[in-house]
């Protein structure tokens, strides 16, 4: 499959993009800024709520623009119609037209654009070969699995060489298991069409497998852009942290002088910070190392002493559930191989090299609001709102 | 009502039993009865029916019937599309106020609805004054005309219903994927939207035309016996003329119409059950 | 949802207007102090409500009328609701032939139906009857009540039965506290449509009429057509605001609730 045939890739840039709804006092989008490059497969992740599907829908042209201007390669496209925009969209539930047999599904765009019957003929069948879908050309849609009307709506999505390809929780419908084919699916497409993809979920895993970079959603506003591995390792705040895989939270202060965090009447090293304030020390579960004897604890990591709730074993790991000193709880992922019994009640060392933590800012509305919870009408908006990370 | 856990056959057939048995009563058997008795009354033939062909009256009225059937079903069709359309995007405010809008009328008295263009077009009525002021004189009581627009407005309603059932159920978002698609609003709407609500428009269509045919009330009150319809044709044959056998050789054209139509319709929509869903849906 | 564009707004309101408006010239009629249906009347009095509230025929056409419809709502739920319940349940084939049956009445023209049973019910000298209004009556009654009970029955899950058994309820028990209440909005609105349905009806009630039977749409189109007589004015202008304010009343409070939801 060449790449002409399905377009190329074209930069989409998101600058100060907001949206407030009448008679509503917080704006569901605020003065979101962001670019997507040539080719790339940017995700837009967050909780339900937090504006990620509203910017998709302006940059569709869906949805007015309160202000702000969106760019797709040299042309605004800001108050252009949807239909002259020229992005392929996929939607979640297929909308696929009930009426009309795949091959008219697929042949339809191309149709509003006077494509000469002999190409239609042509690039449909190369669409549907691109889906592996050639048999089912003259089906109606309700022929089909789930599954293959998803592969549909991307083929019609992609069949008149958009500019960028657009997709709205698209496999949020389906099943496990098929979800995880049609990932497979996705990232293959993208890797032969070569085509910007904006992809829309609320599942960190599938944006983990999926993106080259990740735009991460919260209460209207963007808290960080990274790659996944960035944002996995280096959180900029305590909501991407805490919505991106799972973290001990320790809430202290940060002396920036002295390259120290106190909590609890622990003092740690602190080499590195990614926030001027105070804030939270995170370190994921994989990084804790639970040791019963404190001198097997080695010199330069941070540590404290705590106490095992319980001790689960899950096949590659064990999951070891703990209770800190302050009486929160937190958890430690050993491998099979380091694991030993923990009993519940016995009290260990848990400690971790301090390039593995991470020292984030905490929004003004205290900790504890944070997770997952952050409402349209909530909070005041965390440390970051248009952050444009290093690619 | 006899209770019914699957054990048996019986109990359940016996749950028809009582309602069909009313059914034959009074609806199934006097049907038979004046269809057989168009085809043995006064003699076993045809009789009746040639008559009817040659008494160079009622055939003009069946035709006379379905034009005003169909020109109510067109302009019932036109007025209430765009109503249905916008009940279907309204805001749940806006379709509260015009799903009542639709239903005053759908329960008010036929009697009241028709005394009431009776009124309006009465001679020197408000519809005579109003065309009056142009210099027109306009004359719609005793005219075929005025049998039409009535009946239209007292029909809108089950035009409107079956509409908006079969509207609502159309996912908006197949109008965003067709725009995304690069068609345009009007486009979308043609390709998409219009081919989606067609059961919903055979079936308010095929509503209002069978409603249309047997319409007595309206042309009664409101039409002329030299331009009668055949509902107006049947009841003088029975009542007047006491022509019984001849009753029933009209009342069984007006069936096979009514059948025909259902049959060829039948493959495509339901229209008494898309109405008895939009009524029942929105009370 | 982007708003309908100007010209779509101001079809919708003409269509409103051609739906409502023509009916409420009744009401400016009904108050005329004069004897024929010149309209607008130049003298105003309540002469008009006076006679249909007094005047014998009248009264008894109202009673006649609410008389048959209650009978005929109370018949045609218990038969509908049988038949539903067999219809959605029913295991053995030819259903759908059964639904087309039950449903029959509402796809003949009434006008037919009207001219068959009055000459069936001269030959059974029911017509003139009580009894043969309220057959008449309920045979048409009867698919709206099959329609609204068996749509309420699709929705309704069958395990909730299984269970009442398995929790020790008899048959006869299941029935009246599972299955009864949990289809009741589907019967109850069946019921109104049967009352309305009768008591609205005027082309089977004109044939079926005599002298000493008479229904109020019937009283209404004698009035029209026999005596032009005003009272018939005020009888239609009391059955639109009736009938008004029963659609009004519910649909106000779903409004005010929905006010309440949505106080922005």
């Amino acid at each position: 499959m060449s790449t002409t045939t399905f377009g190329q890739g074209t930069r989409i840039e998101i600058s100060h993009l907001t949206k407030r709804y009448p008679g509503t006092v917080v704006p569901a989008v605020d003065d979101v800024s962001v670019t997507v490059a040539a080719g790339e497969f940017m995700t837009f992740l967050g909780p339900s709520g937090s504006g990620k599907t509203t910017t998709l829908n302006m940059v569709a042209g869906f949805t007015d623009i309160t202000s702000g201007r969106i760019v797709l390669g040299d042309e605004d496209v800001s108050g252009l119609p949807p239909h002259r925009r020229d992005l392929g969209m996929v939607f979640q539930q297929y909308a696929l037209f009930p009426h009309m047999t795949v091959e008219q599904n697929i042949a339809f765009p191309l149709k509003q654009r006077k494509t000469p019957a002999a190409e239609i003929t042509r690039r449909v069948a190369e669409a549907l070969e691109l889906v592996h879908l050639s048999e089912y050309g003259k089906r109606y849609p309700s022929a089909l699995s789930g599954g293959q009307q998803q592969r549909v709506a991307l083929a019609r999505a992609v069949v008149f060489a958009p500019r960028a390809l657009l997709l709205d929780e698209p496999l949020g419908a389906l099943d496990r298991k098929l979800r995880s084919t049609l990932q497979d699916e996705v990232r293959r497409m993208h890797r032969e069409l070569g085509l910007t993809f904006v992809f829309v979920t609320h599942d960190q895993e599938e944006a983990l497998a999926l993106s080259d970079r990740i735009a991460v959603f919260n209460a209207g506003g963007i808290e960080q852009v990274g790659t996944p591995e960035e944002l996995y390792l280096r959180p900029a705040t305590l909501f991407v942290a805490e919505f991106l895989g799972e973290s001990n939270v320790f809430h202290g202060t940060l002396d920036r002088a002295r390259r120290a965090y106190h909590w609890q009447g622990s003092t740690w090293s602190a080499p590195s910070a990614a926030s001027d304030v105070d804030g939270a020390l995170l370190v994921r579960p994989e990084r804790l190392q639970l040791n019963v004897d404190s001198a097997a604890v080695p010199a330069e990591h941070n540590g404290l002493s705590v106490r095992v709730v319980s001790d689960i074993f899950l096949g590659t790991h064990h999951k070891v559930e703990l209770r800190m000193p302050d009486g929160s709880t937190g958890s430690a992922m050993v491998p099979v191989s380091a694991a030993r019994d923990f009993r519940p009640g016995d009290l260990v060392h848990a400690s971790w090299a301090p390039e593995d933590q991470s020292v984030v800012a905490v929004p003004a509305g205290g900790p504890g609001d944070v997770p997952g919870a952050a409402p349209r009408d909530g909070l005041a908006p965390p440390a970051s709102r248009s952050a444009t990370a290093a690619h | 009502m006899p209770p019914r856990p699957a054990r048996r056959h019986v109990p359940r057939v016996l749950l028809f039993l009582p309602a069909l048995a009313l059914l034959a009563v009074a609806f199934g058997l006097p049907l038979l009865q004046i269809v057989l008795r168009s085809f043995t009354d006064p003699d076993v033939g045809l009789t009746n029916y040639t008559a009817m062909l040659d008494d160079g009256i009622t055939t003009t009225v069946i035709l006379r019937t379905l034009r005003v059937a169909v020109t109510v079903v067109v302009l019932a069709l036109l007025l209430a599309y765009p109503y249905a359309y916008v009940m279907s995007i309204a805001s749940p405010a806006g379709r509260a106020v015009l799903t009542t809008l639709v239903l005053l009328p759908f329960w008010t008295s036929l009697m009241a609805r028709n005394f009431a263009w009776l009124l309006l077009m009465q001679d020197g009525g408000p519809i005579q004054r109003f065309f009056s002021l142009f210099g027109l004189d306009v004359v719609l009581l005793g005219t075929t005309v005025g049998v039409t627009v009535a009946m239209t407005q007292v029909l809108l309603p089950f035009m409107v219903l079956p509409l908006y059932s079969s509207m609502q159920q159309i996912d908006r978002r197949l109008l965003q994927a067709a725009q995304s698609l690069g068609a345009k609003p009007r486009t979308a709407f043609r390709k998409i939207y219009l081919p989606l609500s067609a059961p919903g428009v055979v079936a308010g269509c095929t509503l209002v035309f069978i409603l249309s045919l047997g319409f007595y009330i309206t042309p009664a009150l409101l039409g002329s016996s030299q331009q009668s319809l055949v509902a107006q044709l049947l009841a003088i044959r029975t009542t007047a003329l006491l022509d019984f056998a001849g009753a029933g050789a009209l009342g069984t054209v007006l069936l096979v119409i009514t059948g025909l139509v259902l049959a060829v319709i039948g493959r495509f929509a339901r229209p008494a059950s898309s109405l008895a869903a939009a009524t029942g849906g929105v009370k | 949802m982007r708003a309908a564009s100007p010209g779509l707004r101001a079809a919708v309101i003409l269509v409103a207007l051609v739906l409502v408006a023509p009916t409420l010239v009744v009401i400016p009629m009904s108050f005329t102090a004069g004897t024929t249906f010149s309209f607008p009347p130049d003298d105003w009095s309540l002469r008009w409500y006076r006679e249909f509230v007094t005047d014998p025929a009248w009264r008894t056409a109202i009673f006649n009328s609410l008389r048959i419809a209650v009978a005929v709502a109370a018949l045609s739920v218990v038969l509908g609701t049988a038949a539903a319940i067999g219809l959605v349940r029913a295991t053995f084939r030819g259903t759908t032939v059964l639904r087309a049956l039950l449903l029959s009445p509402m796809t003949v023209p009434n006008i037919v139906t009207a001219i068959a049973v009055y000459v069936l019910f001269l030959r059974w000298q029911l017509n003139g009857t009580y009894l043969g209004f309220v057959l008449a009556h309920t045979a048409v009654a009867l698919p709206f009540v099959v329609i609204s009970v068996s749509s309420s029955l699709q929705g309704f899950d069958r395990r909730l039965e299984t269970a009442a058994s398995s929790l020790g309820a008899s048959p006869w028990t299941v029935f009246r506290r599972i299955t009864l209440p949990l289809v009741l909005p589907g019967v109850l609105s069946g019921a109104v449509f049967a009352f309305v349905t009768s008591f609205d009806e005027v082309v089977i009630a004109l044939f079926l009429q005599s002298p000493t039977l008479t229904t109020l749409p019937v009283q209404m189109y004698k009035s029209v057509t026999l005596e032009i007589d005003p009272t018939i004015a005020a009888a239609s202008s009391v059955v639109v605001v009736v009938v008004s304010l029963l659609i009004l009343l519910p649909q106000l409070r779903a409004a005010r609730r929905l006010v309440k939801e949505n106080p922005a």
